[in-house]
């Protein structure tokens, strides 16, 4: 069989970084009926202006209605360098292992990004841009 | 020079009778290639949907080459003996080894890749099922010198 890899890209702006924590924001879409999505990398780049956020954190990938983290640690580095701009590259691939909750059924599900932190500041010209490479897996193969 | 990676998946479902003895009587989930071809796992997604009967042990789920020892994936425990007396539908993911050793003159060339435990289990209920489906990239032996 021939494996099914797809990317998904998203840009968040300031206003949503600021609410991100509590409002985790649709990184890959459900891919349908009879599908589960498995990340395999993810690219982010941070541009910021003179303004630093609160903290740096780590950027997070989980199932829509499972808080499970399915990527390694990425820390982005919005506080770094205050009163300068900043526009820096960051990669991270999937979680060493992850196992979810029992009865988690993860078919037809999308994968949102959200942070370990709260954050608040930066500027409102703000992008952090994310790519992520993902598997799309046959339900199927797990009897869903 | 730009090359299309050649990505396929495989998948097996393995019922109680295997899981006893799999570390044992090793599954292959993934055929030999083909001559002049490596087969090189990424990622492996697992689902254990188990009766009230626990197993004996929670057990690490382990990819190897035929003929080799050394575990191709992350450590991952399936937690075979978690919630006794309570169903388990469970899902895990692994990713690849963060690297792979091979012994000296070990050639992985058309080699078919295992399925095993990293150790004996049993009990369990009849009607168990580990469903396992592993990512995997085809490199050409060629590139490697083979």
């Amino acid at each position: 069989m021939t494996g099914d890899v797809r990317a998904a890209t998203l840009d968040l702006t300031n206003a949503q970084l600021i609410a991100l924590f509590g409002t985790p924001v649709e990184m890959i879409p459900a891919a349908g009926a009879g599908t589960v999505i498995v990340p395999i990398a993810v690219v982010a780049r941070l541009v910021r202006g003179t303004t630093a956020y609160s903290a740096s954190t780590n950027l997070i990938l989980v199932y829509a209605t499972d808080a499970t983290t399915l990527n390694n640690t990425i820390s982005v580095l919005f506080a770094n360098g205050p009163g300068g701009v900043l526009d820096q590259l960051f990669h991270g691939r999937r979680a060493t292992t992850y196992t979810g909750p029992n009865n988690f059924n993860p078919s037809n599900r999308a994968v949102n990004i959200t942070l370990a932190v709260d954050i608040n500041a930066g500027g409102a010209d703000d992008l952090l841009r994310v790519n992520v490479l993902y598997e799309v897996v046959p339900a199927a193969a797990l009897g869903y | 020079m730009i090359v299309s990676g050649d990505l396929r998946r495989e998948a097996v479902e393995l019922t109680n009778a295997q899981l006893i003895i799999l570390a044992a009587t090793p599954v292959e989930i993934i055929p030999a290639p083909g001559a002049g071809l490596v087969a090189v796992p990424l990622q492996l997604i697992a689902r254990l949907t188990r009766g009230t009967t626990a197993y004996s042990a929670n057990r690490d789920l382990r990819l190897e080459y035929v003929g080799s020892a050394t575990n191709l994936i992350q450590t991952l425990s399936i937690l075979f003996a978690d919630g006794a007396a309570a169903t388990r539908d469970q899902i895990f993911h692994a990713l690849r080894a963060s690297s792979f050793s091979g012994g000296a003159a070990f050639n992985p060339s058309n080699l078919a890749i295992e399925l095993t435990l990293s150790s004996d289990i049993n009990n369990g209920n009849a009607s168990d099922l580990l469903r396992v489906s592993v990512l995997y990239e085809i490199v050409p032996a060629s590139a490697l010198g083979y």
